[in-house]
């Protein structure tokens, strides 16, 4: 039995290394993935290009202007002479956000009275327009919460009753979505590889026949089924230590948590993906069909319910409950908690026993059809 | 020492799937060192008898001893005394010749030496040394067929199952695999084969028809063809055999006629003597008495069982 598992596994990794695509597709394309998402995959927003239309042109606009653009959020890309002049850029996509100062803003805060200014807002890019908004509204209540302490002073009030709300982030001091991306790219390249990979692995075998062979031979399943899957488990945890190597050294991302805490949770979410990449084998006759099912079935709601991309929380009720049933869900949990907040076994140990759970349930129905099927 | 001379025993084998019986009781004998010809058209219960025979399937009645194992009892035992070789020559394409016979042999748990040994011989045999670190993929089609055998007798099996062995093999690899297949059987190896080619069925010992999960015929390609006493086979010459086609159909004496190249084969009644039968039909210019093939048995036989 141990002897035909050796063999078994020997044959694979022979395979594995004669196959001249495969090294890039194992180490080379999920550096590639993980360096183009780390970079691309940014929700920060910076920088968010503005046309501006100053109608008053005072000292007083010109220091709110200072204000606005000074806090580093937005850059002044046009000068409006005219409103009108703001709809044209917006529709070029030149500017995100338009920002109208009437005439007698200046004079108005001299008198003592109240202003307004106008702030156009692109809809049509969400980030944009609610990141663009929130910065906007807290400039400019910064800047009257300083007019308004600054005319109480001058009639000798020294201070002002307020509440002032002093933000502290945790973790992620600088809401880098980086920081909070490529943990989780770790989960997302270890699923696509492993799930890809074993389901194709076998299928491929279907469509040369040689399962049928192998069938005739005294070998069992399990086996069969063992050497098809160690050795993408061993490629599995190579790749969790080369992703985390190029996220800490290269993306700068701290690892706070232990790292036995990584290994096992990594262990568990194998267990899981070579399950559903078994499974997808025995309802796959072909490769293209195995590819198809992954892509569709297994990637598509995996990376959209995982909370990968959308938090989980600001789902509707039927999707957080559908994204329980997902092993991604949880190995991100453990991933970032690990990497950003160094959360230990007494936190994760939820986690881990929901992906046990879900392992070991993926795995039962995919051996069964396995042995019943092939 | 008690040498059993029976390989392969069935006895009322029946498949049943839910209410479909694809095997309906068979019943054959398979003598030690025979090569048997298991025939039957796509869907007659061919492939699933030998799954049973595998013991890949388990059979819904009856029993089927295969080198003295009962199937249903111990289909591992079986599955280490048989070989088998599937149409599509099932090959590891990108591990080379002798790698995939190590694999199979190191599955049915051949030590490294005794393999390497056995081995060496069955690539001599076989005409393979020379190829031996080719991977699988790049050889040619004969010697990839050459390559399937080796792992299906890399392990010295009692008997070798051989489904549909020479599809796509050109007709000279053809023979010299019938040629290895002989000296296999002279050796001692029962052979269990199923083929589409009719004229290739000649080559075995025995014969059996299998239709609707029924042996409808079993016996020596001679004695299948005795089947025939009571009809003759004609080749008709003619300008134009297509347009007689009909005509020679309408005659009495005549059981079917079909275009065979630019001649007609007419199989008519043996009680007629061909002069007599050919008389109302103009436009023949030769007519002469052909030996039947088993393709000819065959559609005797399909005719009869459709």
């Amino acid at each position: 039995m141990r002897k035909m598992l050796a063999r078994m596994i020997r044959k694979e990794l022979m395979q594995l290394r004669r196959d001249k695509k495969m090294f890039p597709i194992l180490f080379v394309a999920p550096i590639i993935q993980l360096i183009i998402l780390g970079y691309a995959a940014n929700f920060d927003i910076n920088d968010i290009p503005v046309a501006v239309c100053d109608h008053d042109r005072s000292e007083e606009s010109a220091e709110y202007l200072g204000h606005f653009f000074g806090s580093g959020y937005f850059t002044r890309t046009v000068e409006a002479a005219a409103d009108r002049d703001i709809d044209p850029a917006m529709d070029r996509g030149i500017v995100q956000l338009g920002l109208v100062i009437p005439n007698g803003f200046g004079e108005k805060l001299q008198r003592g009275e109240a202003t307004a200014v106008q702030l156009l807002i692109n809809g049509s890019d969400t980030n944009y327009a609610s990141n663009g908004f929130t910065y906007a509204v807290q400039i400019t209540a910064r800047y009257s919460a300083a007019i308004l302490v600054e005319r109480m002073a001058a009639l000798g009030v020294s201070s002002v009753p307020g509440v002032d709300l002093r933000q502290r982030v945790w973790y992620n001091p600088e809401l880098k979505t980086r920081h909070f991306m490529v943990p989780a790219l770790l989960g997302l390249i270890l699923m696509i590889i492993t799930v890809m990979l074993t389901a194709m692995a076998i299928v491929r075998e279907k469509e040369s026949g040689t399962i049928e062979m192998l069938v005739v031979t005294p070998i069992r399943k399990l086996p069969v089924l063992a050497g098809k899957l160690l050795p993408f488990l061993f490629i599995g945890l190579i790749e969790v230590l080369l992703v985390t190597l190029v996220a800490i050294n290269l993306f700068g991302i701290p690892f706070k948590g232990q790292g036995w805490l990584l290994f096992v949770g990594s262990l568990l979410f194998l267990f899981n993906t070579l399950g559903l990449g078994l499974l997808v084998s025995t309802i796959s006759q072909t490769q293209q069909q195995a590819m198809m099912t992954v892509m569709f079935v297994i990637m598509m709601p995996f990376i959209y319910l995982s909370g990968f991309v959308f938090p989980i929380d600001s789902m509707p009720e039927m999707f957080q409950y559908l994204s329980k049933g997902i092993s991604l869900t949880y190995y991100l949990e453990i991933v970032r908690s690990l990497f950003l907040k160094g959360s230990g076994i007494e936190v994760l140990y939820k986690d881990f026993i929901a992906l046990t759970i879900l392992g070991v349930v993926t795995f039962a129905i995919s051996v069964v059809r396995f042995r019943k099927y092939i | 020492m008690t040498e059993n001379l029976t390989a392969i025993e069935v006895s009322r084998l029946e498949k049943r799937f839910g209410p479909f019986r694809a095997v309906k009781g068979i019943d054959f004998t398979v003598g030690r060192g025979e090569i048997y010809g298991f025939l039957g058209a796509n869907g007659a219960g061919k492939s699933t008898t030998i799954k049973m025979l595998c013991g890949l399937l388990e059979p819904s009645g009856g029993t089927a001893l295969v080198a003295g194992v009962d199937v249903a009892k111990d289909p591992e035992g079986v599955k280490r005394r048989i070989g088998y070789m599937c149409q599509k020559f099932s090959l590891y394409e990108d591990l080379t010749a002798a790698e995939n016979v190590d694999f199979f042999g190191g599955i049915y748990g051949m030590a490294p030496d005794r393999l390497k040994a056995r081995r060496d011989e069955v690539f001599a045999l076989l005409e393979l040394t020379e190829r031996k670190n080719t991977f699988a993929g790049d050889l040619p089609r004969g010697f990839q067929q050459r390559l399937a055998l080796a792992c299906a007798i890399i392990h010295e099996p009692d008997i070798i199952f051989l489904d549909e062995p020479t599809a796509g093999v050109d007709p000279i690899q053809r023979r010299a695999f019938w040629d290895l297949i002989y000296s296999f059987s002279a050796a001692g190896t029962t052979i269990f084969v199923t083929t589409h080619f009719l004229d290739e069925a000649e080559f075995c010992h025995r014969i059996s028809f299998i239709a609707d999960g029924e042996i409808v015929a079993e016996d020596t390609p001679a004695g299948l063809k005795k089947l025939l006493s009571a009809w003759r086979l004609y080749e008709v010459q003619a300008a134009d055999p297509a347009s007689l086609l009909p005509a020679v159909r309408r005659l009495p004496a005549v059981k079917s006629a079909a275009l065979f190249g630019d001649t007609l084969h007419v199989m008519a009644d043996a009680a007629v003597p061909a002069e007599e039968l050919f008389a109302g039909v103009a436009g023949i210019t030769a007519v002469e008495q052909v030996t039947p093939t088993l393709e000819d048995v065959f559609l005797h036989i399909a005719g009869k069982t459709t």
